[in-house]
């Protein structure tokens, strides 16, 4: 099995209903994916500006479309299931 | 308490250090409080700390759990208004959410003093479920894919709970991962070969699973 590359625990697990093979964690260290069932996983930080991650959310209507929470209420979208992820307030 | 002994694997492994404060897990989960949401939007918002984080599938509205209670958005997350809660509850300590997907008026909650409690009306108002927890600590909740009305429930200090009827009632099931800080709960379509499906935990020391048939 993989490691996630995050130094710090996780905060979060979702999985994409549509795929069973992808889940999303987060950590301090920003977001993490598998599309392996969890045997590997990889950053996907691009626009989160270092920001701690507190929650995720995965909209089951498309589950390209994912919302991350900071722990201090931040959020951010992604509509490419966490390749680019855009501030919202 | 009767304890089953699960067979859980690390999926994942890591160096853990110490984090401050405590930011919880999300789950899925559907509903729409907003006929309760009663302040008027802010950017963001009054959060103690952020625990979880659903979309309404109808709606695509988003409900946040915090330290503080829930808050609601209509917009993506680019205002809130904290959602006003009805219903007799034992605390406001929203630590995790959990939908039916099959049903989208019923939401679970969990948190600190908070047990399970649960919603038939797309949030609107709450009530607790049924007995059988050891605690009223929830840090973590996971509705089963195929079966929604089976779910499991991290329990803090204590272990891994399970109901087959959506809330009815709840039995201690196992001690969890060997590594026994769980944060969230997800339970992926991933059948074991024994006529279940795995249960993934995510911890303060990596993601672990477990087959949730024994």
């Amino acid at each position: 099995m993989g490691r996630v590359p995050t130094t710090t625990t996780l905060t979060t697990l979702v999985a994409d209903r549509s795929d069973p093979n992808v889940l999303f964690t987060a950590s301090r260290d920003g977001v993490f994916k598998t599309t392996d069932r969890g045997l590997r996983w990889q950053a996907v930080n691009r626009g989160l500006d270092g920001a701690a991650i507190a929650a995720l959310a995965i909209d089951p209507r498309n589950p390209k479309v994912l919302f991350a929470a900071s722990d201090q209420g931040m959020i951010f979208k992604t509509t490419d299931g966490g390749a680019s992820w855009r501030r919202q307030n | 308490m009767s304890t089953v002994g699960w067979s859980w694997s690390r999926t994942a492994a890591w160096r853990a250090i110490a984090l401050g404060a405590a930011a919880l897990g999300a789950s899925l989960l559907t509903g729409d409080p907003a006929s309760a949401a009663t302040e008027a939007p802010r950017k963001m918002p009054e959060v103690g700390h952020v625990h979880t984080l659903l979309v309404n599938p109808t709606g695509g509205n988003l409900l946040l759990g915090t330290h503080r209670g829930l808050y609601l958005s209509r917009d993506e997350g680019r205002s809130w208004q904290r959602a006003e809660v009805a219903g007799t509850i034992p605390g406001t300590d929203f630590m995790t959410l959990a939908a039916d997907l099959r049903d989208p008026r019923i939401l679970y909650a969990g948190g600190h003093d908070l047990g399970v409690v649960k919603s038939v009306d797309e949030g609107k108002s709450w009530a607790p479920t049924g007995p059988g927890l050891e605690s009223g600590h929830v840090h973590a909740l996971a509705v089963a894919p195929n079966v929604p009305s089976t779910l499991h429930a991290w329990v803090d200090q204590d272990g891994l709970y399970r109901t087959p009827d959506g809330g009815g009632r709840w039995t201690r099931v196992d001690d969890g991962p060997m590594n026994p800080n769980v944060r969230a709960l997800a339970q992926p379509d991933i059948p074991t070969g024994m006529g279940g499906v795995f249960v993934y935990a995510a911890t303060s020391d990596g993601v672990f699973r477990s087959a949730d048939c024994f």
